[in-house]
Formats: structure tokens, sequence, C-alpha cells
């Protein structure tokens, strides 16, 4: 695995939004074939998003599993109308992340983030990767709207799955600030963005 | 929706809850009311989709061959063991209830992901704006309002291959009352004149217990008219549970339990 593997320009992603829509209302009606090639297409994807999480390869691919275990069994409620696939799969894999995450803050720390990164997150930059993000037509501006700090936050919170408290912890401020940082960010992004 | 300057909150919480900083409390009650209000839905799509290049721009790494695999085995080899309903001890294996012996390797490989969130639809997850339309849903015995403020459950039934043939939609109403909202045909079981097709709901290690018979096979399972069919069930239903449809002698199990083959089972997930 390579950082500097290509990767598909976020334009083409809505280009491919149709057809990943259309696997899914396959995989809804028990398409197994339809369902493989979501995997084919999507899962490098979600895998790097969960490696940045979890900071753990094996972890992560476990993780995956529970995934794609759910897009099957939930492929019928995703719903074209409401959002993009690749959004819903995010979902999904974010969300399952973050369940493992939260628990191991309160918990047995097994998969505490502060762990030492694991080689598969060689090199990886939150704040560097936000801002090459940027590159996307439709938030380059709206990036350089925010401060310093406020794409710092937001990009420990995104990328690493840091709670305000662990943000704080890692930029050395006080958690208020860090609060404010992101508050302030996610209001100038959507701004910037208009819904 | 438009972010009027005094309703701040909702679209904010929804951002919190996209990035991920909510608090796993906050976070939790957040996914329940997502569950009622299709506003905070939006709200939350419209984040997703505003902060998705940040997901698209990462670099991909490919899984591993064995993830696959491992993906197949457990969605597909254990539903394809759990289906063989009847030759429980063929094999030799001990026998036990057949719904105990489905579905549950990827139900459980799927709880880390619905942990926590529970079809019940009790009154702390409510705030006062959905406890409002509640009582006036009530009141009115509006049924559209009624399904504008409660969970969409949707299970998709699946036969012995793993296909699926069925979907419902179930709409809690209130009490033990459900409807079915929709019975979408897609392969339609094949029954005899004396036969009915019975719905069963399962929690996790309990035994069924019966949400009725489905109604007439021709008016509504093997409609053409997909999606039209609707009914009106008594029970309650976890978002844990299993459904499934047997086949009964017409007018259903006298045992209360299902005494025919069961032909279609799913899980119940959210909408």
């Amino acid at each position: 695995m390579s950082e500097t593997s290509t990767y598909p320009a976020p334009s083409l992603w809505s280009d491919q939004s149709a057809e990943l829509a259309g696997l899914l209302s396959r995989i809804a009606i028990g398409d197994r074939s339809s369902f493989q090639l979501l995997y084919q297409r999507t899962s490098s994807h979600l895998l790097s998003v969960l490696i940045r999480m979890l900071r753990r390869r094996a972890l992560a691919e476990e993780v995956l599993q529970d995934v794609y275990c759910s897009v099957w069994t939930r492929a019928a409620s995703f719903d074209a109308a409401r959002g993009a696939p690749m959004a819903w799969l995010t979902r999904i894999a974010r969300n399952a992340a973050l369940d493992l995450l939260r628990r191991a803050d309160h918990g047995d720390g097994e998969t505490a983030s502060g762990e030492v990164p694991d080689v598969a997150d060689d090199g990886f930059d939150p704040l560097e990767t936000l801002q090459r993000a940027a590159d996307a037509r439709q938030i380059r501006e709206c990036m350089g709207a925010l401060s310093a700090p406020q794409q710092q936050a937001i990009a420990l919170a995104f990328y690493r799955g840091l709670s305000h408290s662990q943000v704080a912890e890692h930029l050395r401020t006080p958690i208020g600030t860090v609060k404010t940082w992101v508050r302030r960010g996610l209001q100038v992004l959507k701004e910037c963005l208009g819904s | 929706m438009s972010s009027a300057p005094d309703q701040p909150p909702f679209d904010e919480v929804a951002a919190q809850y996209v990035l991920g900083t909510l608090s796993g409390d906050a976070r939790e009650r957040f996914e329940a009311q997502m569950l009622l209000d299709d506003d905070l839905r939006l709200l939350v799509s419209q984040w997703e989709q505003r902060l998705l290049p940040l997901v698209t721009v990462l670099p991909p790494v490919e899984p591993s061959p064995e993830t696959w695999v491992a993906i197949e085995k457990r969605l597909f080899e254990a539903r394809t063991a759990a289906s063989s309903l009847s030759g429980a001890s063929s094999d030799g294996a001990p026998r036990i209830p057949w719904w105990q012996r489905f579905g549950w390797a990827p139900a459980l490989a799927g709880t880390v992901l619905v942990a926590g969130i529970s079809a019940m639809i009790t009154a702390n997850v409510l705030n006062q704006r959905q406890r409002e339309a509640m009582q006036s849903a009530q009141s009115a015995q509006s049924t559209a309002s009624a399904q504008a403020t409660q969970a969409t459950l949707v299970a998709a039934l699946s036969d012995a291959a793993g296909a699926t043939a069925v979907l419902l939609r179930i709409q809690p109403v209130t009490g033990d009352r459900l409807t079915v909202v929709s019975v979408t045909n897609l392969r339609p079981p094949s029954v005899t004149a004396s036969q009915a097709l019975e719905l069963w709901t399962i929690a996790p290690g309990a035994a069924p217990r019966s949400l009725g018979l489905l109604p007439s096979v021709d008016a509504a399972i093997g409609s053409a008219d997909a999606g039209a069919a609707a009914f009106s069930a008594r029970g309650t239903v976890g978002a844990a549970d299993t459904l499934a449809i047997s086949v009964e002698p017409s007018g259903g199990s006298t045992t209360g339990a299902p005494t025919g083959p069961v032909i279609l089972q799913g899980k119940i997930s959210k909408l």
C-alpha cells in the first residue's frame, strides 16, 4: 500500500454515485454479484478511512468486515434522494470506528486512539490531507476561509476520530477553545458552501 | 431546510455528529432522535455531503483478500447452514430450535453497528417538538402524522438461497400495535389455497411470537402492484429481532409456534 497510489479525483466520485446507487438497489434485493462489485469499488476507500481512525491495519480490516455485513443487510434503507452512496457508506464505516474508539476511551483502552501508529498509517498527516481535500472544487475556497487552528481541530476530529477532549490534549489547548474552533470552523464551512 | 439563525442547535449538533465529536451519550440520544425526525436526517445528510471531499481525498488502501472471504463466509455460509430448517439432526448435530439456529452469525457481526438502538419508542428520546407532534397525531388519529414522528423499520426476508423475496416496512403505532405499511413482493412465495403465510418475530434467544397472517396471498404477496399491500398487526418488535414467514394451514398455526416450513427470514433494520 502506498500513500502515493492513484485515486479518483473527487469530481469522479459524483460520476460514480449513480453507479453505486444502482448497485445498492440491487443489493437490497439480494444480488450478491452487485455486492461484490460494490465491495471492489469502495472497500479500499473505507479501509483507508478506518485505518486513519483505528491506526491498526488488522483491526481496521476486522471492522471493514462488520461494515460490509451491515451494508448487505441495510442496503434497502439507502435512499438515493437523500445523499451520495459514498456518504452513506462512510457513515456506516465511521460510526463503527467511532463506536470502538469511544468504547475504548471508557474501558479496556485496547484501541485507544493515542496508541503507537501502525505501519499502515506511516506518514499520514491529517492536516495536510484536509488541505489536499480542499483541492476539490466544491470546498477549495471554503477551507481557505478557516483559520489554521480551526482546520487542525477539524482534521484531527474527522480523520482520527478524536473527541473534543482528545483534540484539546493533542493540541495542548483548553477544551473550551477547541470546541469553539470546531464549532466556528464548521459554521464557516457551511456558510461558504451553502446548503 | 433553511438554517434560520434562531435554530442553530439542530444543525450544529448534526454537524458535530457527522464530524464525530458528539460525546457518547449525546451521540446515542441524537441517533435515537434521528430515527424519529426526518429533518434531522436531512441535516445529517447535508453535512455528510459537505464533508465527503475529506474522505474521497484519502489514498485508497486495498484490503487483504482474506477480508472479502471472511465477509462472504459470515453473510452467506451462516445463512445457508441455517436454512436447512428441518434436517437438524441428520448430520448428528444437536437438535436445537430453528429460530436459534439461523442468522445469528451475521446478527452478532452487526452488533457493533446497531448496539444501543432500540425500536421501542421511549419518551426520553423525544424532544418537546416531537412529543407535541405525537400527541396531535394520536388525538387526530392521523396515520400520516404518526408516520412522520415514529421510526420506520424495514426487513428484507430472504429464502434459503439468500435471495430476498419480500420487503416489509413496519410502522410502530401506539402501545403494542404496529402496522406493516407495505409488503413488497419481489419473488412471490407460492402457497396453495388451503395454506396461509404467517409472520413471526423472534427476539434474540426467545421463541417466535406470531404477528398474524399476511393478507391474502393473491391480494398482497402475489400482488402485481408491488408495495401496495399493507396490513395491521398486533405485537411488539425490537430492532434486534428477526422476522420470519412460515407456511401454515389456512387460519394460521394453532399451536402458537410455527408448524410449517419457514420459507423466509430476515433481520429487522432501521430505515
